[in-house]
């Protein structure tokens, strides 16, 4: 058994899921792992306080350089677990039981990802959009306004993975390392 | 349809006589007189007839009286003043009050006319323009001539409506403050860009898109309305030329009107009988050009891309040359938004002026209704009630809350139709205790440093609030003694609805007969100090006594508004639920079996002794 957690995973005294985390990720504190599969996260990564990360179902493997913010929850659907590629950014309040996340995947504030659904790379998901159970993004889509969608040509994704890595600077200056809490 | 509850406030200006405030300090209105018919007189009557609602419908005669049951007054007997109080209720119904009703918040109050003024009765005025993006403030002039749009660099995504930024096309990883030129506009929201387009548009400059966009998005609809400009102004000019020169401009002007007036037959003759020159103004006459080559090749073009490069309407109606196709769209530039102050129409005071300074949300004048009359709030006492589903014959208790905005106590009388007016299938309303006092809106800051206000002010029942829920104990005041509750600057009143049963007409009529809506009567009187100052004397401040300054005078102040509280919809009836006899005054709880078993005794002895 670990060191104690605090904050709002401090009252349950199930033990962590295996996790294997990279020594450059920034865990903040208050962060729920909970679940027995292993929970992976890539080197860069960022996790905001009062995330949750919930293995029960099966693992879950994070990329590098991602950003996951607070009270977003991250639940692996099946037996084969969650994957985020790298760059991915999950905002505020989202609800994601996906399957796979491609790459510079950008999914904002209060987005509900049903179980086993498939993003490609590159895709932009507009706040409090909903892709249903099983859906499948395609490469560069863009999801915006009433679940519309459009094709993203605007060859952004080399500037915006420039603006992740200075976004995750700025948060590693803010934000406080708690990862050793996590680690046995 | 607005969710239950709702509480509207009837504006006067439905009426055809403005109602006014009556400040009447010769004529001593006790608090514990009970209105009468007398007190009705100042009541503008409604400008239809009562009978002409009653054939509307259908030959039903609602016996509809002010329930002053509760005060001592039996009107039951009184087959006259019921008649003349029907005239008297306002119908929430009626089409024309419609027009009348808004929530509290959307009224505003003119302090010198005394009255309410709701957006109808006001006129707005545009203080200034502004573009909502940039927050540049544009000169009316400036309008005129470049249109309602912003003129600088603030564009909207023409796929979702965000706002464009501007971003390098070829990006550069360095990290050099002066980015290179060309330029795309970028939304950042659906990741559009200025590329997108065929042909694609590239700026040279990130600063004046406006200018730059102009000379590369030039479609043949601009020439056409350009030509079009053209010619119109060349008519203007000439038909000026004619109106300033010639001496009969006046007559020929004034004859446009009477001709007008003995119809369109006659307009030519009686224009060359009075030997005018007729103006000619000639209309660009040329159809709608269709070029068939281009009309097929969009539909060439249509079936080779798929609808999903279409426009929606939406996109399609906002762009000025409606394109057919997503990389036909423009950039549109932010329409300009403006701050408007507003006057009373009768008597043109100011009632709202927003600071003139795009930056700012403060107002310099802001008078709005819910600073000056007490608004009303509705709450279910029992919440098994559902709103959306009232039980037929089952008496359903709210908690009507009266709160003082103003800074002297004030005696407010509740008076409601016994039965809802305007419908076939009237409900029976009781307020139970309607007349009450309510207390000033003291500051927080006046309680802490204990102000120079006259302990006289304050009503008796605040000095010793009663507990929260709980009906007050008998007090010495009987009038008193069936409030729920009573704070601060609130009292609470329990209202009793007994809904009848009525048939779902929703799919055959237009007008929903299982809504209920219980008109109230609310009046207000309260004493104002004559001499105070504007901050401290709230709305009551009479301004036409002559009260020299120094000696402080109160004077009775009474005003009165109609306000219509939505309590839900009627369900369908319920088995078990009975209907009790018909016109038994619901307030009786003997004999009716639905009512009362959740009735303290107390709540209801009380109001016996008030009619004994």
């Amino acid at each position: 058994m670990g060191p104690k957690r605090s904050g709002a995973s401090s009252a349950s005294s199930a033990p962590l899921p295996p996790l294997k985390i990279d020594p450059t990720t920034v865990l903040s504190d208050a962060i729920s792992f909970s679940g027995t599969y292993p929970i992976t996260i890539g080197a860069n990564t960022v996790l905001h306080p009062r995330c949750k990360l919930n293995s029960t179902e099966g693992p879950i493997v994070i990329g590098s350089n991602c950003i996951i913010s607070e009270r977003t929850q991250l639940i692996a659907p099946d037996i084969d677990g969650l994957v985020l590629g790298d760059y991915v950014h999950v905002e505020v309040n989202c609800h994601i039981q996906a399957a796979r996340i491609g790459d510079a995947t950008s999914i904002e504030v209060g987005t509900k990802l049903g179980k086993g659904s498939c993003i490609g790379d590159n895709c932009t998901l507009s706040p409090l959009s909903t892709i249903l159970d099983v859906g499948v993004l395609p490469a560069f889509t863009v999801v915006y306004g009433e679940n519309q969608r459009r094709m993203d040509t605007s060859a952004t994704a080399v500037a915006r993975n420039e603006t992740m890595l200075a976004h995750i600077d700025c948060l590693k200056k803010l934000l406080l390392n708690k990862s050793e809490k996590y680690t046995r | 349809m607005s969710s239950f509850p709702y509480i509207h406030i009837s504006c006067p200006c439905h009426e055809d006589r403005p109602q006014t405030f009556t400040i009447d300090s010769a004529r001593p209105i006790s608090p514990s007189k009970s209105p009468s018919k007398h007190d009705f007189n100042f009541l503008p009557t409604d400008p239809h007839t009562p009978t002409k609602r009653r054939t509307l419908l259908g030959g039903f005669t609602p016996s509809v009286s002010f329930d002053g049951g509760n005060l001592g007054l039996d009107l039951d007997d009184d087959e006259e003043l019921t008649d003349e109080d029907d005239e008297n209720n306002f119908d929430p119904r009626d089409p024309r009050s419609a027009f009348s009703l808004f929530p509290i918040e959307n009224l505003l109050y003119c302090e010198d006319c005394h009255q309410i003024r709701c957006p109808r009765c006001v006129q707005e005025e545009i203080v200034c323009w502004y573009c909502p993006s940039c927050l540049f403030e544009v000169p009316s002039s400036t309008v005129k001539s470049d249109g309602n749009r912003c003129t600088r660099n603030c564009y909207l995504c023409p796929v979702c409506t965000a706002l464009l930024a501007v971003i390098p096309v070829n990006h550069s990883s360095g990290h050099s403050d002066h980015p290179t030129g060309p330029f795309n506009l970028f939304c950042s929201h659906c990741h559009w860009t200025t590329s997108d387009l065929i042909p694609p548009i590239q700026l040279e400059k990130p600063t004046s898109i406006s200018a730059q966009l102009s000379k590369l998005t030039h479609s043949p609809q601009d020439t056409e309305f350009i030509r079009l400009k053209q010619h119109y102004a060349q008519q203007l000019g000439n038909a000026q030329e004619d109106f300033t020169n010639s001496p009969a401009a006046l007559t020929r002007l004034m004859g446009l009107y009477t001709g007008l007036g003995s119809g369109s037959g006659g307009h030519g003759g009686s224009r060359k009988g009075r030997g005018v020159k007729k103006l000619e103004m000639k209309e660009v006459d040329r159809p709608r050009e269709v070029n068939e080559e281009q009309e097929l090749e969009i539909v060439e073009r249509m079936a080779v891309e798929g609808l999903e490069a279409t426009t929606t309407a939406k996109q399609r109606l906002t762009q000025p040359h409606e394109p057919r196709f997503l990389s036909d769209l423009t950039p549109t530039a932010v329409l300009l938004r403006t701050k408007r102050s507003k006057r009373c129409r009768a008597c043109r005071h100011i009632l709202v002026k927003p600071e003139s300074k795009v930056q700012t949300t403060r107002f310099r004048i802001r008078l709005v209704a819910l600073n000056y009359i007490p608004s009303l709030t509705i709450k279910r006492l029992d919440s098994t009630i559902t709103w959306n589903n009232l039980t037929p014959h089952k008496t359903h208790r709210f908690l009507l809350t009266v709160t003082n905005p103003l800074f002297d106590p004030i005696s407010v009388s509740l008076l409601t139709p016994r039965r809802t007016p305007g419908t076939a299938f009237a409900s029976r309303v009781t307020i139970l205790c309607p007349e009450f006092e309510v207390g000033a809106n003291t500051d927080v800051w006046d309680d802490a440093l204990m102000s120079t206000k006259p302990a006289a002010a304050t009503p008796s029942g605040v000095s010793t609030p009663p507990v929260a829920g709980s009906f007050a104990s008998f007090s010495k005041d009987p009038k008193m003694s069936t409030v729920y509750e009573q704070k601060m600057n609130y009292t609470s009143v329990v209202i009793e609805v007994v809904p009848p049963e009525i048939p779902d007409t929703r799919e055959t009529r237009i007008r929903d007969e299982r809504l209920l809506e219980i008109p109230i009567y609310v009046r207000v009187e309260f004493e104002a100090e004559v001499d105070r100052d504007d901050e401290e004397g709230g709305g009551g401040k009479p301004s036409h006594s002559g009260a020299s300054g120094g000696a402080v005078q109160r004077e009775r102040v009474e005003y009165s508004y109609w306000c219509v509280v939505g309590v839900g919809r009627v369900g369908d009836p319920v088995e078990g639920v009975v209907a009790s006899e018909p016109n038994t005054p619901v307030r009786t709880p003997v004999g009716t079996p639905v009512k009362a078993p959740r009735t303290p005794a107390a709540m209801r002895t009380p109001l016996r002794q008030v009619r004994s």
